[in-house]
């Protein structure tokens, strides 16, 4: 940890946006509120930190409870340098659709939980179950 | 004798410097277009299912990892029935997405689908197109910037 920098942040947020910030990120950020998506989770630039850490979310969820998957595809794109439009949202803070079939409904992932994904076979089978049956003698 | 010291000195130092570690999963390092994550089937502009079951993509897996039914459907048209991708034995080659002359299946900029057991990673047909609904403004926007190249 660079004191200097940690120091530097800490004085420009406010006690209450410090403590939010320490306890879920682990680390002193301050920067320029991006956007804010459904879930409250919220993104910000700085420029002048080291490239890869010049873009962060600071999630809405409790620390047990936060996830990586809650950040939503375009949103992740953009954390991830790909691009720097910020994505178009609606206002409640969906990703806009490209298409009517697409979903902005971002689900976090539920491994562990009882809406976990449970494969099946999408084909109809090939084996018919034989029942036995007795004919009268 | 003065190691001891200079050692010192580079803790001091270190400790005054600006760390280059990610905090990952709230920070992110940059990815390319190119990037082979998740998998994902994709559908026409008009919400028709691109895949039209050729079996390429199955043929030239080197892990054996897809296995593809295909059926004709009411309307006549050849789809797959089964489209199962196990994704323990996938190793992220993308030659499947190079295969593939519809772009029906792609390795999507996802890479955040861990889980806990074995059953979860084994991805059917309805499991690979959600996810392609889901990704799609990423994916297309990766293609896009592809396209000069492919």
């Amino acid at each position: 940890m660079s004191l200097s920098r940690y120091l530097g942040f800490f004085f420009k947020n406010n006690l209450r946006q410090n403590f939010q910030i320490i306890r879920k990120l682990d680390d002193e950020k301050h920067g320029l509120l991006v956007g804010t998506d459904s879930f409250g989770n919220q993104y910000y630039e700085n420029n002048e930190e080291r490239y890869g850490r010049h873009r962060w979310v600071l999630p809405h969820a409790s620390v047990p409870k936060s996830d990586a998957t809650q950040v939503p595809p375009g949103w992740n794109q953009w954390l991830h340098c790909f691009t720097d439009e910020i994505p178009k949202m609606d206002e409640s803070g969906r990703v806009l659709k490209d298409h009517f079939w697409a979903t902005n409904e971002v689900v976090p992932n539920k491994t562990g939980t009882r809406g976990a994904y449970k494969v099946y076979s999408t084909a109809s089978p090939t084996v018919q179950p034989w029942t036995p049956t007795v004919s009268e003698r | 004798m003065t190691e001891i010291l200079r050692g010192g000195w580079i803790v001091l130092q270190a400790f005054f410097t600006e760390p280059f570690t990610i905090f990952y999963p709230w920070e992110k390092g940059p990815l390319s277009a190119r990037f082979r994550g998740e998998h994902a089937l994709r559908r026409y502009p008009s919400g028709e299912e691109r895949c039209i079951s050729c079996k390429l993509c199955e043929a030239i897996c080197p892990a054996q990892a897809i296995t593809i039914e295909s059926e004709p459907r009411e309307d006549g048209s050849r789809r797959t029935v089964r489209y199962d991708i196990d994704m323990t034995k996938c190793i992220f080659c993308g030659l499947c997405q190079e295969a593939c002359p519809v772009d029906a299946i792609v390795e999507g900029p996802n890479f955040e689908y861990s889980t806990e057991t074995r059953e979860e990673l084994i991805y059917n047909k309805e499991k690979l197109l959600e996810n392609g609904d889901k990704w799609e403004v990423e994916i297309s926007r990766n293609i896009r910037a592809e396209q000069s190249y492919r």
